[in-house]
């Protein structure tokens, strides 16, 4: 954790690095330790979530006949996701989560932002204004999605307001954005939660020194608001983009997936549960899990190498 | 250390355009957020002949949708128990194995940390819609069809990695000399962590409980094929079985009404949590 | 808990206690317990009618077999893929399943369902073209209950004679034109409802999306020409932009709202368009007939469900009882009366007292002489999504109509092939 280092004050002794003073025979006892309190956690993972992955990975060498005992066919049901009969509709899949990771993604933090400094700041009524703002992520998506689909009906409600006639379910784009919007409305409280729950981390006394170095309002947020609360954000950045790129409820009951708006877990299930090919739909899951963890890679060396810095970054401090 | 009521610098007064900004900020948030609930809201109160007019307010405003969930067969008051039974249930457990992990993650060295925080993270990649057939298999096997733990655990799972994360994240942030000297003190090692670490951690236990109770509370895919009849249905596979006169209307105002239902015990949620995310660090012992 | 959370969790718990307890305590016992049940029915109350009732009735006779309803999901979708999952599994939990008449053939090529005796369950007083879908290669897998076709709506306050072919109906646009209306719409939203209506439309143009050896022969002129109907009026404006997401209930709403000359929809319409009250403009003012075709009556597709015997339960003969009950006679004249449903008995149309009291199924009694079902395959989801993907392509103009229809043949080839 180097942020602090570039407030403007850091606080004495709030946020030294650890002691180094644990020797050889308490590392083995809190190696122990550690193993017995990860235990549950482990055990949780591995039965709901590792097991069935595990069976969906393997099942995916296999073909889908109609009755019968599936046959191993080895990487063909990938050949045919990526390069033959199902390539057209993956890489429209891909594409399209893609557009609907990175849009959804960068305005939601940008306004999960918004939402925790205004919740951060506001005095009057801001129990009522907290409560507003997480209502949306708390509301199911299924409900959510069917509110929004009947507000963009042809002649709904959104379109009676804007006094235009646009058949948001009718073309590409509209349709696009229309899960934009119905997604952002939805899970930007959740960033603002995570956020918020940062900045309330942030000590005051650090922005009453800064206001008595006279920073300004916009000095203080870059030094010490964005930094303190970047752990925070990062770790909001990177759930919304694992549940981003795996988005299936929302598009499905807004548009189900006409307009080029299907994405990578909407061909898994048309692929798994409509057409009832496992061993394809395996597939699919299994590329699209390495395509997210592809994205989080990639997310985590750019912008969240703290997520990972632990004890040996810090001792080298 | 600061006082706990210095929360905003009091040197300055927030000077009057702050104020004004932040207050059109909240006016606005709150419509933004709220708009979509109005309409379900009102929605909610018209008649079958109104409801797909678009008056802001119903012109004769009823409450048929109301009790066409709560009566008849579709005994909403069971889906509202189930769902509560099933959230608190996994917010608890999930709360308790987090709060292990992450002190684990944060606290302790052993080799493998960032493997084992890797792996967690991996668990939240993989298709959620993938796993489910074999999921039902298993707890096909286990004679766990229609029973709460076969919605409880799983929602553990798919909650931990936040859950982790976040906490690993509070974790580490905090003053852990204040532990030791507690320890100093004569405190046990989980009477210092409890008393010193998690209350300074209150932001973000409180904020993850929230949302892994929301995430448990929202949880349609799985609960959609173990759960099957009325002694398990939560709250979300309730209102996808509401159902209109034919299979080609779709019962709207039931949809808004249970949608309206379903907020009520969140928004007391939200404003019994609210506060002590609020208040996390002020009522923090950082003296 | 109290130990390591002492704040919000334990106030929580104890608010969510108190909740618990309030809603148990309201509750009581469940409605749908019933531990002396055998059989049990996986249905859903999007069925329409009073289940509950005709179950009581049943089981108060047949003590030994009882049955108790497991309500599904109203989404068809969500009733198939929670059968699926226990059928996959083996499980056995349904014995009988309430099926929609496309999933019969691939339910059956897996061997989860029970052969029925056609003789028992599919005698000569049903409507054959419903029997048809619950039949499999020769074998009936899935007892016929409630059927129904598409039918041509119009506005008899307008119109003095209904269209029979589709050059008629484009000349009576001008109608539609003259009262500010929007001339024809039906189900083009990119869903199943879709596949129902190219069906129709290459259907009522003389094309065939399989042949009757099961080759696919969509790829021809007729289709092409079934098709241009339904892209000309869209590009020409008959057809409005916003059909592209009706689904049945949408279409109705716009036809009651007195937006459309014409509408092809199935029978609920017409109950719920007659119902008394300021939610419709046209109670009165509207009749419906076959639909019309390119050169003459058109072909209508056939919806419906079925009843079949899960091939894993524990308990076949109390199921087959039951099933053999509820597609009587008796008790789907009454389901008819009650439902405004059309079902499977020939015999149920020839009852006057019921057809006074639902005039609408005139018309769609007749629209049953001209019906083909869906196209019939063990891969069915596979061949209605490919109809839906490249005839929405051709709708939205992102395709030309010849193209689409190239590469739907091709896609339903390979599917074909992997059968």
């Amino acid at each position: 954790m180097t942020a602090p280092d570039t407030a403007s004050a850091p606080p004495p002794g709030a946020r030294t690095p650890r002691p180094r003073r644990r020797a050889g025979g308490e590392r083995a006892t809190e190696r122990r330790l550690a193993a017995l309190l990860l235990a549950p956690m482990l055990a949780a993972l591995g039965l709901v979530v590792a097991y069935p992955v595990a069976s969906a990975v393997y099942r995916s060498f296999f073909d889908d006949p109609i009755g019968g005992e599936p046959a191993f066919i080895g990487l063909r049901n990938y050949a045919d996701a990526l390069f033959g009969y199902g390539s057209e509709g993956f890489w429209a899949a891909l594409g399209n989560t893609a557009v609907f990771t990175v849009v959804t993604v960068v305005v939601e933090t940008l306004l999960g932002l918004v939402m925790a400094l205004v919740m951060h700041r506001a005095f009057r009524g801001r129990g009522i204004v907290r409560a507003s703002v997480l209502l949306p992520w708390a509301l199911p998506t299924a409900v959510s999605a069917v509110i929004w689909g009947w507000m963009l009906q042809p002649d709904g409600i959104v379109n009676a307001l804007i006094g235009a006639e646009v058949v948001w379910g009718g073309s590409e784009w509209p349709a696009k954005w229309s899960i934009i919007f119905a997604e952002v409305w939805k899970t930007a409280p959740f960033v603002a939660l995570l956020i918020l729950a940062g900045l309330q981390t942030i000590p005051p006394h650090l922005y009453e020194a800064a206001a008595i170095d006279g920073a300004s309002a916009w000095r203080r947020f870059t030094s010490i608001t964005l930094p303190l609360a970047k752990p925070a954000i990062v770790v909001a950045v990177l759930f919304r983009t694992l549940d981003a790129l795996r988005m299936y409820d929302l598009p499905q009951i807004l548009t189900g997936g006409a307009n080029n708006t299907e994405t990578l877990s909407m061909l898994v299930v048309r692929a798994a549960t409509s057409e009832l090919k496992q061993g394809y739909g395996g597939a699919l899951s299994t590329i699209t899990f390495l395509f997210v963890f592809l994205c989080a890679f990639l997310l985590i060396r750019t912008i969240g190498a703290n997520v990972f810095a632990g004890i040996r970054e810090e001792g080298t401090r | 250390m600061s006082t706990a009521t210095a929360r905003r610098p009091r040197g300055r007064r927030p000077a009057t355009w702050e104020t004004w900004v932040i207050g059109a900020g909240m006016v606005l948030l709150v419509l933004y957020c709220l708009a979509p609930f109005y309409w379900m809201f009102v929605s909610s109160l018209k008649g079958p002949a109104e409801i797909t007019v678009n008056n802001l307010w119903p012109d004769d405003p009823t409450l048929v949708n109301y009790t066409g969930v709560f009566g008849g067969s579709n005994d909403f008051g069971y889906a509202v128990r189930n769902s509560l039974v099933i959230a608190v249930s996994t917010t608890v457990l999930a709360m308790v194995i987090a709060v292990f992990s992450g002190y684990a993650l944060a606290r302790l060295r052993f080799r493998g940390r960032n493997l084992v925080l890797a792996l967690v993270l991996a668990c939240s990649m993989f298709p959620g819609v993938a796993i489910v057939t074999p999921l039902y298999q298993l707890f096909s096997d286990w004679g766990w069809i229609d029973e709460y733990q076969a919605m409880v655990l799983p929602n553990i799972s798919f909650a931990l990695p936040l859950a982790i994360f976040v906490l690993t994240t509070f974790f580490r942030e905090m003053p852990w000399e204040l532990e030791e000297a507690a320890r100093v003190d004569g405190c046990g090692p989980v009477g210092a962590f409890a008393r010193v670490i998690l209350p300074l951690a209150a932001p973000g236990v409180a904020t993850t409980s929230l949302l892994v109770f929301f995430a448990a509370w929202n949880e349609y895919l799985i609960s959609s094929v173990v759960s099957i009849t009325l002694a398990s249905n939560p709250v979300t596979v309730a209102i996808a079985k509401f159902a209109g006169d034919t299979e080609f209307q779709q019962p709207f105002g039931s949809q808004m009404a249970a949608g309206v239902v379903v907020t009520l015990p969140l928004v007391v949620l939200v404003l019994l949590f609210q506060r002590r995310i609020v208040k996390g660090l002020s009522a923090g012992s950082f003296r | 808990m109290a130990r390591i959370g002492p704040g919000p969790r334990a106030r929580t718990a104890a608010l969510a206690a108190g909740l618990v307890l309030a809603a148990t305590g309201c509750a009581g016992s469940l409605p749908d317990e019933d531990s002396g049940a055998v059989v049990t029915f996986a249905v859903t109350r999007a069925s329409g009618g009073n289940m509950d009732a005709i179950i009581d009735r049943y089981n108060e006779a047949n003590p030994d077999a009882r049955v108790r309803i497991v309500y599904l999901a109203a989404d068809a979708d969500a009733q198939r893929t929670a059968m699926v999952q226990d059928l996959q599994a083996r499980a056995g939990r349904y014995d009988v399943l309430y099926t929609d008449a496309v999933w019969t053939a691939e339910f059956a090529a897996r061997g989860w369902l029970e052969p029925l005796d056609a003789d028992r369950f599919a005698g000569p007083d049903i409507l054959p073209a419903a029997a048809a879908t619950g039949t499999y290669q020769g074998t009936l897998y899935a007892a016929p209950f409630a059927t129904g076709t598409g039918m041509l709506y119009y506005r008899s306050d307008l119109l003095d004679e209904p269209p029979t072919t589709w050059d008629e109906l484009i000349d009576a646009c001008a109608v539609a034109e003259e009262h500010d209306m929007d001339c024809y719409a039906g189900q083009f939203s990119r869903y199943e409802g879709l596949t129902v209506n190219a069906t129709e439309a290459i259907a009522s143009a003389g094309g065939r999306i399989f042949d009757e050896d099961g080759n696919v022969v969509v790829d021809s002129p007729e289709s092409r020409a079934g098709l241009e109907f339904l892209v000309d009026g869209l590009e020409q404006g008959r057809i409005p932009q916003a059909a592209l997401t009706y689904m049945e209930n949408e279409a109705r709403l716009a036809f009651q709202r007195g937006d459309l000359l014409f509408m092809r929809n199935w029978a609920f319409a017409w109950p719920a368009m007659e119902e008394p009250g300021p939610e419709s403009n046209v109670q009165g003012r509207f009749d419906a007939v076959p639909l019309p075709g390119l050169d003459g009556p058109g072909t209508g597709t056939l919806g419906g469900n079925n009843l079949a015997v899960s091939a894993y339960s524990g308990h076949k003969e109390e199921a087959l009882r039951f099933v053999e009950y509820v597609t009587s006679e008796s008790v789907q004249a009454e389901w008819m009366a009650d439902t405004n449903t059309p079902t499977s008995w020939q015999t149920n149309y020839e009852d006057e007292e019921l057809m006074a009291g639902a005039p609408h199924l005139v018309p769609q009694r007749a629209a049953l002489d001209s019906v083909l079902p869906r196209p019939q395959s063990p891969r069915y989801n596979d061949v209605t999504n490919a109809v839906q993907r490249h005839v929405y392509s051709a709708l939205t103009g992102e395709k030309t109509v010849d193209q689409a229809l190239a590469d739907l043949q091709a896609e339903l080839e390979r599917v074909v092939a992997s059968a």
